[in-house]
């Protein structure tokens, strides 16, 4: 059993993102012949959509390559894919518990950014030895020497022997196997011990239920196993167990320690399958869990309603599938007077929540209305009750509150240093405060942020990147609450308060924002047969107001010839189009106009 | 009320930049073959009795002299309204007193704007001073119905320039006018353009001004777009928004008899080859849905009675919840629902909350 551990590694690959971190494990693939070159597609662990759309990865996934290395042994190497962006550093360490090691990708032209470094800590922080891969060589920029030196002196790992590659290219692909077997430690688990398997993802099969991806760290699992989910206590007859490939689960006798694979037992409540728990066996079961995740607790909510009220219950069921393998998602029933019945949703960035509601409405066919996201916020009563809020509606009145605490985090911004003033400028509008800034080199600077969350949430990326070129990289963690001067804007429509567009604002921001949703509101919502005043209002006094001018033209001029056809389907279209209005009190209020408050730069 | 005739003549000497009509200023080397076409869907299709016949386009004075008087003679019949559509400068006087001759007693000028830099804009052929002589020309043939089409809410277009068109044209005293709100439709040269195009507020002002000011004349406003002295509103034309059965012939051309909607192909190069007719059964809904949006096209809108016998129901009660958003935007009088001048300017959200 030994000698079989001693031929894998688990690993992952960590990167900023762009750094190539899904070409190298398509090269990886290719390499091992997973795949004939005819099967390979670009990118072919991001099988999601959206993740070939956007060209980032959003969920961990896993793949077993074999590899005859150069000492003349065959490897097992089981690959964890892993995504780069900020908003999921929770997937991170997901894919990183169930690994020995990690091949950190540095783009040879960029060098280490924002989540380059974020990546690493994490990885440092779960024992991971990393082998440094410089990626990009091809590029007429790459300066592999210099990044080389970069890793050294900014992370502090030896990089002389790291592979110089190109994924794109298929150069070097080889070098960094030969380094991961060389360097990542083969797994010790002990597979007479009993069963202690980490469950890192997991998703919903409609024929097989729940299936589990999971590392095994001690003991084994096979079929007919009786296995208990420990967080849950529940109990399942394992129907399947095996490896997976990129084609998808390949059934075998079962898994043993060290090993990386997916357990079938037909499990079919969603609910019952924790990612981070601990599987075990029924019989001669571990005593203690494996020490699991982190809890990642969400940071920004948002409502979300079905366009259509009907499909309520699809939605539901939609957010309890995409929660299966997201544990990060939050969600709770709400209403609305304005949207109806929906839920309030937490989520780890506004990526993230971005994606979701992507996913909800492609892979669900939802029509979706999202409120403005929030986050929470801890209210100090007068009575001393302490209440933590993360919808405005639910915000007390401003007599029973002594007062407030935001999240503040603590901002990493990677930047050329021209633009440094730019990004001083930024924090500064955005109510950073600065901390502290070194520089990388004698043209790049590390800057250190403490910034509200709130006020990165919406748009600070794209600004970001905006005043500096696209260059800028950016990461951030929670570091604690503090108290600040915050206010409820309420925006009305025709002189009614529209909850689903109010939210909370620090004082300083407040006419600002309550004038620049009145100008987009103006702008989203149509011509009525009656003027339309739209107001923000903090309290009763009005601080902002737009108005909709009363339609004065809408009329078919001309409508003669017989072909009468053309001009009803019009009418057809129009009383559609009407009919996917929410009605606000006497105003129609498309869709749109809730989403369009939520991109003011734009 | 008799059946109504529609004859299609898809050509014309060169496309305004506004047009989506089905008319073509490429398709010369058709005109022979369409006549013949036509006239064989006439001799096929013509219906023992109607009243009205119109022959619209495109242009279709833009046919052979000799052609479009072959057409005008295969449907020429004794009592009718009969009009066709002429643009300046398409037909000398002798053309308009062989039309005289063959039966049509009704002229439709296209004249658009009084103004030549707006003539220009739109890509008219023809100067006001065309339009002038033709009209002459018709009124020395013999035309005692004639009207004028015009154009408001142009690029560029001011209130006073709106005026100087209103009023060069009311000064010839037409039996009829039609002033129509420029609408841009998708697919033509305009759609594509940046216009500086007057806002709804002066599209208004230019419409109201126009409704006033015919009417001081003694026009009567009975339609949405359409003004005539008494005696001379057109007689054709109120049978599409009346539902009153008519029969159209050539590329494109819609009937509507028996509760059934047909469609001759569109494409001309179809229609010559082989017409292929498209049937659409017509549901109680939509023939109630048409009824409404059509009828309440005309200033007096529709006759509460009819509407009853019709459809079984009280219009006012049926609707009564969505009515109670429109005050004032319609009357109820002399047994007859109608929209209010200002309930006509926002027509589309009014029919959008009566239609089912």
């Amino acid at each position: 059993m030994s000698e079989h551990q001693e031929n894998i590694r688990n690993f992952c690959i960590i990167a900023h993102i762009d750094h190539g971190k899904s070409t190298l494990a398509d090269r990886l693939l290719e390499y091992t012949g997973v795949l004939s070159a005819r099967e390979m597609e670009d990118r072919i662990l991001d099988n999601m959509d959206l993740e070939r759309e956007r060209g980032i990865t959003i969920k961990a996934r896993a793949v077993r390559l074999i590899y005859n290395a150069r000492d003349g042994q065959r490897y097992v190497l089981n690959l964890i894919d892993t995504p780069g962006h900020v908003d999921f550093n929770y997937e991170v360490s997901r894919a990183l518990a169930a690994c020995e090691g990690a091949a950190l990708v540095v783009d040879a032209a960029q060098g280490i950014e924002a989540q380059t470094l974020a990546n690493t800590y994490l990885a440092l922080d779960h024992g991971l030895e990393l082998v440094p891969v410089i990626n990009k060589i091809d590029l007429p920029s790459a300066r592999p020497e210099h990044v080389k030196k970069e890793i050294e002196d900014v992370i502090g790992i030896p990089a002389d022997e790291s592979p110089l590659i190109s994924a794109k290219q298929g150069v070097g692909i080889e070098e960094v196997l030969e380094q991961i077997v060389k360097t990542v430690p083969a797994p010790s688990g002990d597979a007479d011990k009993p069963l202690k398997a980490l469950i890192f993802d997991s998703y919903y099969d409609s024929y097989k239920g729940v299936i589990i991806y999971c590392r095994v760290f001690d003991g084994s699992v096979k079929p007919g196993s009786k296995i208990k989910l420990m967080a849950t206590g529940k109990v399942f007859e394992v129907v399947e167990a095996g490896y997976l490939s990129p084609n998808g689960m390949v059934a075998s006798d079962g898994l043993q320690a060290g090993e990386v694979g997916f357990v079938a037992a037909s499990i079919k409540n969603v609910a019952d399958t924790n990612v981070g728990d601990t599987v075990t066996t029924v019989e001669h079961g571990a005593a203690e869990p494996l020490p699991g995740y982190k809890q990642v607790n969400p940071m920004v909510f948002c409502g979300i309603y079905p366009a259509d009220g009907a499909r309520y219950d699809d939605l539901r069921d939609a957010l309890g599938k995409l929660r299966l393998n997201d544990a990060s998602l939050s969600f709770e029933p709400e209403t609305s007077v304005a949207l109806g019945f929906g839920f309030r949703c937490g989520f780890l960035g506004l990526l993230h929540l971005e994606i979701i509601q992507e996913r909800l409405e492609r892979e669900y066919s939802l029509d979706l209305v999202t409120t403005a996201p929030g986050v929470v916020y801890k209210i100090i009563k007068n009575n001393g009750e302490t209440a933590e809020i993360d919808n405005p509606t639910n915000l007390p009145s401003p007599s029973e509150i002594n007062y407030m605490e935001e999240p503040v985090v603590s901002a990493a911004i990677m930047t050329p240093a021209d633009t440094v003033g730019n990004i001083m400028e930024l924090c500064q509008e955005r109510r950073g405060v600065f901390k502290d800034m070194k520089y990388l080199d004698e043209s790049r600077v590390s800057l250190t942020y403490e910034l509200p969350l709130n006020e990165i949430i919406y748009d600070f990326f794209d600004a970001l990147k905006s005043r500096t070129r696209g260059y800028a990289s950016f990461d951030y963690e929670l570091i604690g609450y503090r108290k600040a001067t915050l206010v409820k804007l309420d925006i009305l429509l025709n002189a009614e308060v529209v909850d689903a567009l109010s939210f909370i604002v620090h004082t300083d921001k407040a006419y600002e924002r309550g004038r620049k949703i009145c100008e987009k509101l103006k702008a989203a919502i149509p011509r009525q047969l009656f003027e339309i005043p739209i107001q923000a209002s903090i309290g009763s006094k009005i601080i902002a107001r737009e108005t909709v001018k009363a339609m004065r033209k809408d009329v078919l001029a001309k409508c003669y010839g017989g072909d009468i056809t053309r001009k009803k389907k019009l009418l057809e279209k129009q009383k559609e189009g009407k009919k996917r209005m929410r009605q606000v009190g006497a105003v129609e209020v498309p869709q749109e106009a809730f989403m369009s408050v939520l991109k003011l730069d734009e | 009320m008799s059946n109504g005739i529609y004859i299609h003549i898809p050509f014309c000497v060169k496309k305004c930049a506004y047009c989506d009509f089905n008319s073509y200023d490429n398709l010369d080397g058709l005109k022979q073959p369409y006549t013949e076409a036509l006239l064989r869907e006439v001799a096929a299709r013509l219906p023992a009795a109607y009243d009205t016949i119109f022959i619209g386009g495109g242009t279709p004075t833009a046919l052979p002299a000799a052609s479009l008087l072959r057409i005008v003679s295969a449907v020429a019949r004794e009592g009718c309204e009969f009009t066709v559509e002429v643009n300046p400068a398409t037909l000398d006087r002798g053309g308009f007193a062989a039309l005289k001759d063959a039966g049509v007693n009704r002229i439709s000028f296209g004249l658009q704007s009084a103004l030549e830099d707006e003539l220009a804009v739109l890509g008219r052929i023809h100067t006001f001073a065309d339009f002038l002589r033709s009209y002459r020309d018709a009124r020395d043939a013999g035309f005692g119905n004639i009207s004028i089409d015009l154009m408001f809410s142009l690029p560029g277009q001011t209130l006073d320039k709106w005026k100087r068109t209103l009023h060069s044209a009311a000064a010839l005293s037409p039996e009829h006018l039609s002033c129509y709100s420029l609408t841009i439709e998708e697919g033509t040269p305009f759609h594509a353009m940046r216009l500086d195009l007057p806002s709804e507020e002066e599209d208004r002002q230019m419409y109201r001004y126009a409704a006033e000011y015919l009417q001081r004349l003694g026009y009567r406003h009975y339609e949405i777009s359409n003004f005539a002295r008494d005696g001379y509103q057109c007689a054709h034309n109120l049978k599409y928004w009346e539902r009153t059965p008519y029969y159209g012939f050539g590329a494109g051309a819609h009937s509507l008899t028996g509760g059934t909607r047909y469609a001759n192909s569109r494409e001309v190069r179809q229609y010559i080859s082989a017409n292929a007719v498209t049937e659409t059964v017509l549901s109680a809904t939509d023939i109630e849905n048409e009824y409404i949006f059509l009828g309440l096209r005309k200033t007096d809108g529709i006759r509460l009675a009819e509407y009853r016998a019709l459809f079984g129901a009280e219009f006012t009660e049926k609707h009564a919840a969505a009515l109670r958003n429109y005050q004032g935007l319609y009357a109820v009088d002399d047994g007859r629902f109608r929209l209010t001048l200002d309930g006509i300017c926002v027509s589309n959200t009014i029919l959008c909350g009566l239609m089912t």
